[in-house]
């Protein structure tokens, strides 16, 4: 069995953002590490390696700053590693990535095709059920917790209020939800055993073939303003600040006591 | 501006609402917004509704009204949900879809996007019918991406509850009652169960009173504290991962960029530090009331106002102060 | 300059992302409560941490002196009590495994590296500090052991040690020497006899120890009878530009806090920031940790090489101490009244750095030894 897990690197959800003259945001000099929604579908697939042995194949795509995310997947647990080379940044596409993605995921044979449900930079939270639709293969989103029995996989998936439990037939898509997994921290000795590893290379050319829709889309980026901070509340006593606390909902915020 | 010809803007409301919802009303009045300046139609579909949620959707500016079957078997099941609203809309010709921004919107509408070879729009926060753009945030909530609609690309878009005023567009109901017969196709996915998991009364992302209990409730005690504050204020209760994780509430109730997105009047943040994960989901709240015994917490560069305080000595504080306020 | 490679770059996440994660949000309790954290020195052992500066053949994994360095920066940064306990065991695996016998180095080196044996370097006595030659504690040779008579004090992990480097005065044909002796806790002999109580580094053990007719076998002598002052010496340079590190990283996080704080406290209309009294405070504090990081690098460089690093250790030493003594002050200044209460974690910084001048031998000692090479 060989499972596809997709990673992403990301910039730290930390970051103060910023953009360059041409309205792009700002990558250099910024710290980026692999998505935490790619670390749950890593971590679940690795423990999947562990307890029934097989393979894990981790594919990114992007530029050399990606490398480290897959790097970071051998560590965890990962069998091989594919990097997509994007230096371009054509795959910010969500259609052209999930192509790519899917061409990938049939190249090394994949059983199973998991990774996040969305990332945490972006958001667009749509490449794995695209890729799924490419494939042909069936698909559950917000994947809380899964299992294998046989062929089947058994999943539990967020829903409003609450969680179904959804089955599919292998083949399927996966797509992780915090809580799938706990990613473990890889140790410094994997980190280094990793070092031993080759990554295959690819070029995103030999994949990609048409751009699809989204690239139509004329997107405008800018920060949100922040929110203005208020003001702690300051008093001789907890009760006092409380009591001002109170005052300043009825009377500045207006709220609570009915409009 | 030019005239862009559509046909039709789309609304879907929430398969798993038992009651019309307003998010789905917000969502019509967007959708309507749009549809005046593109000239296009409003159609809403929506499950079970009864005659007088019918009628706020007409006055709240659909065209058309079309009812499906939400006891259906396969209406628990996202896949087929996709399926077949990628069926009606491609019947509809609609060119812009809008689906709410819940769990059940993540699931089915990239789905739908993909079925369709149609653009993806998730987390929509504004809707700028005169200008025809959609606003939606990324980046943690920190980035606004605007995107401009065109003629040339077929749109799904998510929007997020309370991010759109619902406004009543007209006194009559006008609203055309369609009768569609679905025909549901079989599906990959079997849906074995599904199990309810929200805690408390009041709906997350519709209230306009919110309390929210983070690490700092420490234990069970803890957190009854702020659970019964919720009570008191008449609000809904969320909490953040840490809360979760330890069992107090459900996958359901979590705040954030994974969990829901809230936009309440008043937001009471209870021991929560106020992680960006956190707040990508709670900083749209009018207004943040936060209560934290760590004067260094982030969550005091969100808050309009702040007590530094150990949530034990403060909550019993504010409980009895807001017991009264009635009067 | 030292540039990382992607390997170190790789390693430096990874322990940042520890720090980040596990150890910043446990150090304000370590200090409160005041007891040794077994349970993430164990974390920090099973993370592969503490065999950064192993050698490969005990399984470790031999980073660079540049690396380590950055590594103990950043683990002070975020607790300063911790990181005496990883810089103690950094120095004596230095010490085991360049004087020890391949066998006394397998018995202990592989599980300090795993975090699973903790060890002890005990040389201080009431009588002998930084003064090595006054070490009163006695090993006689009796037969195939030495017995072992003294006492020690300000041991750092010493209650919680499973090994015990020993420095004692022997005899050595002739004339008196300093013999290195290991010991561990099974052997009869050791007794603690109390922990202290410190103003800083809390939860970083410091205890007092008594041996009485320890014996230990011959064949746990580090390197020969004799050789103890060269032992001694050797360790404590590494240990002294550890402590070089260790004050970057304190130093360090107080900055950090005071910049963030200076931006958010408005007084008389703007963040306090934009007074130069407070700015001019925030831009020597970058300045000193800017020279006192070209310092430590440049030794790292020389070690790296091969070279003396005698005085240039001692120069760091007193350099980065004093520096953190100095910026943990002012960033204490900084937060004004906040900043002598314990809500934030600047007052914390204060009382750790004051540790640095004084322990891995004074200052003033490293002042004579900077003194006695360039008057040499």
């Amino acid at each position: 069995m060989r499972i596809a897990v997709f990673v992403k690197q990301v910039m730290d959800p930390e970051a103060v953002l910023a953009f360059d003259e041409s309205g792009a945001l700002v990558q250099n000099e910024q710290n980026l590490i692999i998505d935490a929604y790619s670390e749950y579908a890593v971590e679940r697939a690795v423990q999947l390696k562990e307890e029934l042995g097989f393979e894990v194949i981790a594919v990114t795509i992007g530029d050399e700053n990606s490398i480290p995310a897959v790097r970071h997947a051998l560590s965890m647990g990962c069998s091989e590693a594919y990097q997509v080379s994007d230096p371009d940044q054509l795959c910010t596409i969500p259609e052209l990535k999930a192509q790519v993605l899917a061409a990938v995921a049939k190249e090394v044979s994949a059983d199973l095709v998991m990774g996040g449900c969305m990332s945490a930079d972006t958001g667009r939270a749509q490449v794995m059920p695209r890729v799924a639709e490419i494939l042909g293969l069936p698909h559950v989103n917000k994947v809380v917790e899964m299992r294998l029995e046989g062929n089947l996989v058994c999943t539990k998936s967020e829903v409003n209020d609450g969680i179904a439990e959804i089955d599919v037939q292998l083949p399927a898509v996966i797509c992780a939800q915090e809580g799938l997994a706990e990613p473990r921290y890889p140790s410094m000795w994997d980190i280094m055993q990793t070092r031993k590893k080759t990554i295959q290379t690819r070029s995103v050319n030999e994949y990609a073939t048409s751009c699809a829709s989204t690239s139509h889309l004329a997107v405008v980026l800018r920060l949100k303003e922040a929110r203005k901070s208020g003001s702690i509340i300051e008093g001789e006593t907890l009760s006092e600040v409380v009591q001002k606390a109170v005052s300043a909902l009825r009377d500045e915020a207006k709220v609570l006591w009915g409009a | 501006m030019g005239c862009l010809s559509m046909s039709r803007v789309v609304v879907f409301c929430d398969s798993s609402e038992t009651a019309l919802r307003n998010v789905s009303l917000e969502m019509t009045t967007g959708a309507r917004c749009l549809a005046n300046e593109l000239g296009a139609g409003v159609r809403v579909y929506i499950w079970n509704g009864t005659e007088e949620e019918v009628a706020k959707l007409s006055t709240h500016g659909a065209d058309e009204i079309a009812l499906l079957d939400a006891d259906h078997d396969m209406a628990s099941n996202p896949e087929a949900i996709a399926k077949t609203i990628a069926k009606l809309a491609a019947y509809d010709e609609a060119d812009i879809l809008l689906l709410p921004h819940t769990s059940f919107g993540f699931a089915v509408a990239p789905h739908v996007a993909a079925l369709l070879d149609a653009a993806y729009v998730p987390n929509v926060v504004a809707i700028d019918g005169e200008q025809r753009a959609i606003e939606r945030e990324s980046y943690s909530g920190k980035i606004i991406e605007r995107v401009s609609i065109t003629a040339e690309t077929r749109l799904v878009a998510t929007v997020r509850p309370k991010a759109v005023d619902a406004v009543v567009i007209t006194e009559s109901c006008q609203a055309k009652m369609l009768n569609i017969e679905v025909s549901w196709t079989d599906t990959h996915q079997v849906v074995r169960n599904v199990a309810e998991q929200l805690i408390g009364q009041v709906c997350l992302t519709e209230a306009d009173y919110v309390v929210g209990a983070g690490r700092g409730v420490r234990d069970a005690e803890g957190f009854a504290l702020v659970a019964r504050l919720s009570d008191v204020v008449g609000a809904a209760l969320g909490a953040t991962r840490a809360v979760i994780d330890e069992g107090f509430l459900g996958l359901s109730n979590q705040i954030g960029q994974t969990g829901k997105a809230i936009a309440p009047e008043l937001y009471i943040a209870c021991g929560i530090s106020g992680s960006i994960q956190h707040m990508a989901g709670a900083s749209a709240s009018k207004c943040i009331l936060a209560i934290n015994n760590d004067p260094e917490a982030p969550i005091f560069k969100y808050a309009d106002y702040g007590i530094v305080a150990d949530l034990r000595k403060a909550v019993p504080l504010l409980i009895e102060h807001l017991a009264h306020k009635t009067d | 300059m030292h540039v990382f490679n992607e390997e170190e770059r790789e390693i430096l996440t990874a322990v940042k992302r520890f720090c980040e994660d596990r150890i910043k949000p446990a150090a304000s309790a370590i200090d409160e409560e005041d007891v040794f954290p077994r349970e993430l020195y164990t974390e920090l052992g099973k993370a592969g941490i503490l065999a950064l500066t192993a050698p490969e053949e005990y399984g470790g994994l031999e980073i660079s002196v540049h690396c380590w360095l950055e590594c103990l920066s950043l683990i002070s940064a975020a607790s300063a009590s911790l990181s005496m306990s990883v810089t103690a065991c950094s120095s004596l695996m230095f010490l085991v495994s360049r004087f020890a016998s391949e066998e006394l180095g397998q018995k202990c080196l592989p599980k300090l590296a795993t975090g699973e044996a903790i060890m002890c370097a005990c040389i201080t006595e009431p009588n002998a500090g930084s003064d090595v030659s006054s070490i009163a504690t006695t090993a006689v040779l009796d037969g195939e052991h030495y017995l072992v008579n003294g006492s020690k004090i300000f041991i750092t992990s010493g209650s919680v040690a499973d090994y015990f480097v020993i420095f004692a005065k022997t005899r050595v044909g002739d004339k008196e020497g300093l013999i290195c002796l290991l010991a561990d806790k099974t052997m009869p002999g050791i007794r603690i006899t109390r922990d202290e109580k410190k103003l800083g580094m809390r939860g970083s053990v410091t205890s007092e120890l008594w041996f009485e007719d320890l014996r230990v076998p011959i064949d746990h002598v580090i390197g020969n009878a004799g050789d103890g002052f060269k032992v001694a010496y050797n360790t404590l340079e590494r240990g002294r530009l550890y402590v070089a590190a260790m004050g970057l990283g304190i130093a360090r996080a107080a900055q950090e806090a005071a910049v963030e704080y200076s931006k958010t406290r408005v007084q008389y209309g703007k963040p306090i920031c934009k007074y130069q009294a407070i700015q001019n405070k925030l831009v020597d504090m970058e300045i000193g940790i800017d020279a006192g990081h070209a310092l430590v690098h440049s030794i790292a460089e020389r070690i790296e090489r091969g070279e003396q690093t005698i005085k240039q250790a001692s120069c760091a030493k007193v350099f980065c101490s004093e520096l953190a003594e100095r910026v943990t002050a002012e960033a204490l200044q900084v937060f004004g009244g906040y900043g002598y209460c314990k809500d934030y974690p600047v007052e914390r910084y204060f009382r750790d750095a004051k540790a640095l001048p004084i322990f891995e031998g004074a200052n003033e000692v490293q002042r004579n030894i900077i003194g006695k090479v360039i008057l040499a």
